[in-house]
């Protein structure tokens, strides 16, 4: 059987409610200070990581880290910043 | 500090109308660095370098900062908070850095339009920094999308804060009720002591 992403998140969300109306109040209070992060958080999260990785990766190839002024050959900046018509 | 209904369906209004807005700039701005990158039409490229300047300007970078700052007082004012829950708080950090990077790569923007503005030479725009706008702009639309279901589906899930902000508001009105119930027996009693007097 498939779960959605969002469907484990309610899964899990119900077993802390569950834990958190169990009558021993020190399992209660065990559980409280201990909340588990949802699945699809971490899902989502590793999502964003793999998209930063690319963009980071695209950077690193590209020799710039970000910075433009050493990724262009100089013939570029020229043409860019200094008005040379070709 | 929670907003009245009706301001805080305006702060929402706005909210929704930028953020929606700024995905559909990124995906025109993807259009674009993809048309820039893969055309061999000369003109067609430079029209493209030189929108795409426009367009990261004045749509992508206001809207980008409207929407965080629409987000911001949206959360604050409501019941959700900012960091009481984790779709608020991922749609915060992500927004946070999306912000950043794309002002990061403002300068190659400039760049290729600058290209763009003074020469119609294809072999003039360096491939890197064209393959950078299309990763960039396909990543960012891609975290967009995810931001747009995040807010539409509001996914459970408290974060420890929003947790232990909850536990002391029940204790609060906890604290409450049995002030008000024991309030309400002294007046019985003394009313009852009064009439059998």
């Amino acid at each position: 059987m498939k779960k959605s992403v969002f469907q484990g998140a309610r899964d899990v969300d119900t077993r802390m409610a569950a834990s958190s109306s169990n009558s021993s109040t020190r399992v209660r209070s065990d559980r409280a200070s201990t909340p588990r992060i949802p699945r699809w958080v971490i899902v989502f999260g590793i999502i964003i990581l793999l998209l930063v990785l690319t963009v980071v990766i695209i950077e690193i190839t590209n020799n710039g880290m970000g910075d433009v002024q050493m990724s262009a050959p100089r013939h570029l900046l020229t043409i860019a910043y200094g008005g040379q018509a070709l | 500090m929670n907003m009245t209904p009706g301001l805080r369906k305006v702060a929402l209004t706005v909210h929704v109308i930028i953020s929606v807005g700024w995905l559909g700039a990124v995906a025109g701005f993807l259009a674009l660095a993809l048309v820039g990158m893969t055309s061999q039409d000369p003109q067609l490229v430079r029209a493209s370098y030189l929108a795409m300047k426009l367009i990261a300007w004045f749509v992508i970078v206001p809207f980008a900062f409207v929407s965080l700052g629409s987000g911001l007082v949206s959360s604050l004012g409501t019941k959700w908070g900012l960091f009481r829950y984790y779709w608020v708080l991922l749609k915060l950090v992500v927004t946070t850095s999306a912000t950043f990077l794309l002002l990061v790569h403002t300068q190659s923007i400039d760049m290729l339009a600058g290209i763009a503005a003074r020469t119609s030479v294809l072999g003039a725009y360096p491939f890197g920094m064209q393959l950078k706008m299309v990763v960039t702009s396909g990543a960012t639309l891609v975290v967009l999308i995810m931001l747009t279901g995040l807010a539409v589906y509001k996914p459970r899930g408290m974060t420890w804060y929003g947790q232990r902000k909850q536990d002391k508001q029940r204790q609060g009105s906890a604290a409450v009720d049995a002030a008000t119930d024991q309030a309400q027996e002294i007046v019985q009693n003394g009313a009852h002591t009064a009439i059998f007097k």
